[in-house]
């Protein structure tokens, strides 16, 4: 499984579609950022699977769970994908909105506690990370 | 071809001495071939007293180190300055981000449509791209402001986009872009010089 972080427009995923040889028939993507949902299972079956905007399902969850709940469902989410057949890769991708002042409101400085903490989670279970900047690659995993 | 370029991207957070960097490297740049002009590009516009002091602080700062320095102040269409450069000249341009602020800002109500965002890019890009064509070396500044939340802000959105674009579009074109933190550079590409 790889993680894939860096700030916002970036080019990660740009830098996800130039580094593996992903097209329409070999790979699934869902994009949070399109509002799409991460579905229930892996089908169809697919070479690769992307899933893209991870702080936005963070912030989606957030509206109806908890800190305790929202992590657990993406720990979840990690095992299961992390237990993927080895014909199968995962790809994860997620901007990096820890580096700005406190946000003002608490929805706002919760969001990005909770994406902070998730993003440590899935850079502990990914054997690999990259950080991407205007298009450059360093990896840190 | 990115090997053929003559552009230095320099970029960091707030007062981490990136513009000093700057500066030092405009000059290393010169000293290499003392024949040109050493232009500096100033894009921001001072609004108050303190931000006159700050900018009037810089430009002394810039006569002091002995370097021949022409100073212009352009807020907008930076571009245009391209024709009073010439091959052999070295040119800073500070900062990017605030060029960006300034187009916005003179936009008035045309920044909501998608339409201006393509234009502003094409244009501030090919602003860059008309300078870099006509001098030595062009040394861009800008600032590391896309790593927090970016709330649902659609202004924000949009800067926030166009800057990624420009900033990717420009390390693909320059043979060093470096990342300065706490004024210590992060040499992140390392090309030929043309």
């Amino acid at each position: 499984m790889h993680f894939v972080t860096g700030g916002a427009f970036n080019g990660k995923s740009n830098w996800v579609r130039k580094t593996y040889p992903i097209n329409d028939q070999n790979s699934t993507w869902v994009s949070g950022y399109a509002g799409e949902q991460i579905p229930d299972s892996l089908l169809p079956a697919t070479e690769y699977w992307i899933v893209s905007g991870i702080e936005q399902y963070v912030k989606d969850w957030l509206i109806a769970c908890d800190e305790k709940a929202v992590r657990e469902k993406w720990l979840g989410k990690l095992t299961e994908w992390s237990c993927l057949d080895g014909d199968q890769t995962m790809i994860l991708i997620g901007s990096d909105i820890s580096k700005g002042i406190v946000p003002a409101s608490h929805e706002e400085r919760l969001w990005r506690d909770v994406t902070g903490r998730i993003f440590q989670d899935t850079a502990k279970i990914c054997d690999r990370v990259d950080v991407i900047w205007y298009g450059i690659n360093i990896q840190i995993k | 071809m990115a090997s053929d370029s003559s552009i230095i991207f320099i970029t960091g957070g707030v007062r981490s001495g990136k513009s000093r960097f700057a500066e030092k490297t405009a000059a290393t740049c010169w000293q290499q071939s003392p024949t040109g002009t050493l232009h500096y590009i100033a894009t921001m516009q001072a609004t108050d007293s303190e931000m006159e002091k700050r900018i009037d602080r810089h430009k002394k700062d810039r006569t002091k180190g002995g370097l021949p320095w022409r100073t212009w102040e352009k807020p907008v269409s930076v571009g245009d300055l391209a024709y009073h450069f010439r091959q052999e000249d070295i040119v800073l341009l500070d900062c990017l981000t605030t060029w960006l602020n300034n187009e916005f800002f003179f936009a008035s109500d045309d920044w909501k449509a998608a339409q201006f965002h393509d234009d502003l890019f094409d244009k501030m890009w090919y602003g860059i791209d008309r300078i870099r064509s006509h001098v030595n070396k062009l040394i861009i500044v800008s600032n590391e402001v896309l790593h927090e939340p970016l709330a649902n802000n659609e202004l924000v959105l949009a800067y926030s986009r166009i800057l990624g674009l420009l900033h990717r579009q420009i390390v693909t074109n320059a043979y060093q872009a470096i990342l300065i933190e706490a004024g210590i550079p992060i040499f992140m590409k390392e090309g030929e010089e043309r």
